[in-house]
């Protein structure tokens, strides 16, 4: 006997036996159910993974929110400060631009000509025709706007502004007036209403532009001037849409 | 107007054909159940001969569920029982992946009556010996004695050289000698 022999016969006998045990149609069916089956399991634990990941990355962002970028569309807040006189915050849309001059004029810019100004302190610059008021209240001054013949004025209306007692009357400059003054921030020649301390330039109006006025009575007896205007090309009805969300989103730090 | 009447009342009994897919698909579970009668009985035998456990039934089952989701690149290779054999007998070799066999196999054998008929003992000893040998003079010495395999083919199923496998060979026939108490060679 010889080991090839043994091999031999001890594969014929492995091949028999192996050939009486296998049953090769139940196998090949049994293969296909164990494939199948374990494809699902693959499936089953991808799914069940993907449901724990994403469980888990709702949780963690539940608990770990994070700053979302500003939206295009949503105002931006930008909390603007004037040191001597009444800080505010307002919203500030996107686009626009926001110019402070000496702590006593935030002028808020749109791309598309509206504008935004808040000013205090201002003197009026009186003419032989319309005097200056004789007491420096914000109903006063209202009404010393309202009186400028130069101008064609609504009704001065009282109302409120962030809380405050305010005037408001919408202005343009009466057709034939005319403008023959330089003002902060214009380029076109102008009627000048305004002086406020510290801007070389007065502030006034410019034919074939319209605005609207807020004069805001503070409770430190200061009075606090809104003005939204536009380009001439800006009629009133779009300037006090476009300034509305600021004027709405208003609001005042302490007032002495 | 008039309709014309099929004749005779007859209706088509002809089916669409198959679309390529369909027809390749077939074409290619046909060609692996051919494949897996003709081979599934000696990797079962195969993975007797390399474990000796009831698990080879298990082990034969794994290779060819690995064959079948490859089989369309498989059944392009010069020789695709090749690759089912040299996976067989890795699985059958590798410690792990035969325990992870024989727990399957073990858990199966409660609803299954699982029949293994018992070899001579002669011969059951000649394999409990081949199992005790190094893993590649093992494997050699199976496929070389199980399919009947030369050394050319044992050397391409086992992905290394023919002069490797000639020594694999030697080497596990001159140990199973001796474990055997038998001759090598025959005497002249």
């Amino acid at each position: 006997m010889t080991v090839e022999l043994r091999a031999r016969s001890a594969a014929d006998a492995l091949r028999d036996a192996t050939r009486q045990d296998v049953d090769v149609r139940a196998g090949l069916a049994q293969m296909r159910r164990r494939n199948t089956r374990r494809i699902g399991v693959y499936v089953a634990v991808a799914t069940a993974a993907a449901v724990i990941l994403g469980l888990a990355v709702l949780t963690w962002t539940t608990w770990h929110p994070r700053a979302s970028a500003p939206i295009t569309n949503q105002p931006t807040v930008v909390r603007t400060s004037f040191p001597l006189a009444v800080p505010f915050v307002a919203v500030r849309p996107d686009g626009w631009t926001q110019i402070v001059k000496r702590d006593v004029l935030v002028v808020l810019n749109s791309p598309n000509g509206p504008f935004l100004a808040v000013f205090i302190d201002a003197t009026p610059l009186p003419t032989a025709g319309s005097p200056a008021p004789t007491t420096l209240t914000a109903r006063s001054f209202a009404g010393w706007i309202a009186a400028r013949q130069e101008l064609v004025p609504t009704t001065v209306v009282q109302t409120k502004l962030a809380g405050l007692p305010a005037w408001q009357v919408d202005v343009k400059l009466r057709a034939g007036v005319p403008a023959t003054a330089t003002c902060d921030g214009v380029t076109d020649k102008c009627l000048p209403l305004f002086r406020v301390a510290g801007i070389t330039d007065p502030l006034g109006v410019v034919p074939g532009s319209a605005g609207r006025v807020y004069v805001v009575q503070l409770s430190n007896g200061r009075v606090l001037f809104v003005a939204a205007g536009g380009s001439t090309r800006n009629r009133l009805p779009e300037v006090l849409a476009a300034v509305q969300p600021i004027i709405d989103s208003l609001s005042f730090g302490a007032t002495g | 107007m008039s309709v014309t009447e099929p004749l005779s009342g007859e209706t088509s009994t002809w089916e669409d054909p198959p679309s390529r897919a369909q027809a390749r698909r077939l074409r290619t579970a046909q060609s692996f159940e051919v494949f897996y009668t003709s081979e599934f009985p000696s990797l079962v035998a195969l993975a007797r001969a390399l474990t000796g456990s009831a698990a080879a039934e298990d082990i034969a089952q794994e290779a060819m569920i690995a064959t079948y989701r490859r089989w369309r690149e498989i059944e392009q290779y010069e020789q695709p029982a090749a690759w089912v054999r040299r996976v067989c007998a890795n699985l059958s070799t590798s410690l792990i992946r035969r325990r992870a066999a024989e727990a399957r196999a073990l858990l199966r054998a409660g609803g299954l009556r699982h029949v293994q008929t018992d070899l001579p003992r002669e011969d059951e000893e000649f394999w409990v010996e081949v199992r005790r040998l190094p893993r590649r003079q093992a494997q050699s010495l199976s496929l070389h004695y199980i399919y009947d395999m030369q050394v050319s083919d044992i050397a391409l199923t086992l992905g290394c050289s023919a002069s490797s496998v000639k020594a694999h060979l030697v080497r596990g026939r001159a140990a199973l000698s001796v474990r055997l108490g038998v001759a090598e060679e025959d005497r002249p």
